[in-house]
């Protein structure tokens, strides 16, 4: 159940007032920025971050949309919609690159990382390539929510829409998962 | 690296990646600067007559007006139908005045603030479905007994359904332990006493669901004692935990013990099934509870999907997934179209069912979403 405040601030998103909105965005950004940079290229965050906000505010203010019953897990969503659809994407451009239809230009932006974040990338990275050891997609999901995101078996079930209890099964046979691949490479 | 090492690093890595005061406003000023230049949509948004109404008696910026709106609907309904209403309670179906019956039950259930409301709405109706049920197989052999049998047992499996499916959002959202022990205890009870009624019912085939759905509802109301008990909220003593999680354990192992896998990999799964079971039952010997439900709640997991894969009965066009532990020697995640394994009289059931519906919304006009 949303909390009243939220309530409220959804309840005024639907008459569009914009300061109820700023609201949501100042309790949100930040999270969904953290959650976009350890998912998707760097140079890409700031785009994605706009785009989910922009994708709620549609949601939100539609007084067609059905009620919303957890705002966290919304926003949740939406940002792991955006990086699927991205990468998708990103996959329809490599074959367009190896076409010869996208310049170099444009495909280096794809692989763009400012400076003064490489060591983070590089972390990032380290850890990405430990999970790719792990199955099943949703095991990496579930650890990389509860770990990276910090988020509560609560929210993570909110968001791949499975009750509490499974939730914590998954994330208990995913971390077996973990130690047995790990103890399998020592 | 090792595992701990690992899951520290994620941590880690988490609370490093940063987010700039400055950027964050720059966002901002971008997001609502591209939300000014948007054009508006192009159909206006759609407002239902009684939320326009509801606007005349209540100030525009509480928004608490689809409560209002709802309260509106249903003061206008009493004052007009009272009397049918009160004519219908003792309705069975097959009597013209169970459709008003059932509206009043639905309209009952909307209005409902909070999902402890909706619980306890939903728990009142399987009850009153449960003592149709009764009513109704205890009457002489009738043409449309067994297809009346068939859809109050039907309605009976929604409404647990839907009982559980509160009793879950309370379970997650109720911070107060006590409340949510309170309520598990109030489900618990009346769970209870519908099964009481049930093996008065002679006719198993409708009876098969509806056990099914008692049984899951159990399941949640149990889990919720597992952590309550662990939080030392509930006042349940040990030796009573303890028996009530054997007594799951039992059922599910009964329920393991009847399924017949066909395939190797559904074997070797009800086989892990019914070890870790065995490896619960050792657990709770030793009392160790948490570790006990953990074996259970997984086994109870793997049992249910090799249930609906072997079994059927689910709805056509219904995927199934099944989640196989990564501990087997060769495991995938399956999912698949099932066929309907039901006879073709519930396609019939569900239509009706439909109908039903449609009709009571159309009544009383109510948007139900």
């Amino acid at each position: 159940m949303l909390k009243i405040k939220e309530q409220i601030l959804i309840g005024r998103i639907r008459k569009q007032d914009r300061n109820a909105f700023e609201e949501i965005y100042d309790e949100y950004a930040e999270r969904i920025h953290r959650f976009l940079y350890f998912r998707a290229p760097t140079a890409e965050c700031d785009d994605l971050l706009q785009e989910v906000f922009l994708d709620l505010w549609d949601y939100l203010s539609d007084g067609r949309q059905k009620q919303v019953e957890n705002l966290k897990a919304l926003v949740y969503k939406i940002a792991k919609n955006k990086v699927a659809n991205y990468f998708g994407e990103r996959e329809r451009e490599k074959r367009l690159v190896e076409l010869g239809e996208i310049t170099i230009q444009e495909e280096s932006k794809l692989a763009l990382v400012p400076d003064g974040e490489l060591d983070l990338q590089a972390d990032i990275q380290k850890i990405k390539k430990e999970m790719e050891g792990l199955e099943n997609e949703l095991y990496r999901e579930i650890l990389e929510m509860r770990f990276i995101d910090e988020l509560s078996h609560k929210e993570i079930a909110e968001i791949i829409e499975k009750d509490v209890g499974t939730t914590r099964v998954l994330l208990h046979r995913a971390l077996k998962q973990m130690k047995e691949k790990m103890n399998n490479e020592k | 690296m090792t595992d701990k090492e690992l899951l520290n690093l994620m941590k880690e890595t988490g609370r490093r990646i940063e987010f700039s005061p400055v950027k964050k406003e720059a966002l901002k000023d971008s997001i609502l600067a591209r939300l000014e230049n948007e054009k508006s949509a192009t159909n206006p948004q759609r407002v239902p007559f009684w939320l326009r109404l509801a606007d005349t008696f209540v100030p525009a910026n509480l928004t608490l007006r689809p409560v209002a709106s709802f309260s509106l609907v249903m003061a206008l309904f009493l004052i007009t139908s009272f009397a049918t209403v009160n004519a219908s309670k003792n309705a069975l179906p097959g009597n013209p005045l169970y459709n008003v019956k059932i509206g009043a039950e639905r309209l009952r259930y909307f209005v409902a603030f909070s999902d402890e409301a909706r619980a306890k709405a939903s728990m009142e109706i399987a009850q009153k479905r449960a003592a149709e049920l009764k009513q109704l197989m205890s009457v002489a052999e009738g043409p449309n007994k067994d297809l009346l049998g068939a859809v109050v047992s039907q309605q009976l499996a929604n409404e647990l359904d839907n009982v559980k499916e509160q009793f879950n959002k309370i379970k997650n959202e109720e911070k107060d332990a006590v409340k949510l022990a309170a309520v598990a205890k109030d489900v618990d009870a009346r769970v209870a006493a519908i099964e009481r009624e049930l093996p008065i019912v002679s006719d198993k085939n409708n009876l098969k669901n509806v056990l099914a759905k008692t049984e899951e509802v159990k399941f949640v109301i149990l889990s919720t004692y597992v952590d309550q008990y662990q939080a030392g909220v509930v006042d349940f003593s040990k030796e009573a935990m303890v028996e009530k999680i054997t007594a799951q354990l039992n059922q599910i192992l009964e329920k393991a013990n009847k399924l017949e896998p066909l395939s190797r990999g559904d074997q070797e799964n009800l086989a892990m099934a019914k070890e870790l079971l065995k490896e619960a039952k050792r657990f709770l010997a030793e009392e160790n509870l948490s570790v006990a439900w953990l074996k259970l709640q997984e086994a109870n997991e793997i049992i249910n999907g090799l249930d609906i894969k072997i079994n059927g009965g689910i709805v056509e066009g219904e995927s199934v997934e099944i989640n196989i532990p990564t501990s087997t020697p060769s495991t995938t995640v399956q999912t698949g179209q099932m066929e309907n394994s039901t006879a073709s009289g519930d396609i019939i059931l569900n239509d009706w069912l439909n109908s039903q519906e449609e009709q009571s919304k159309e009544e009383f006009k109510v948007e139900i979403k």
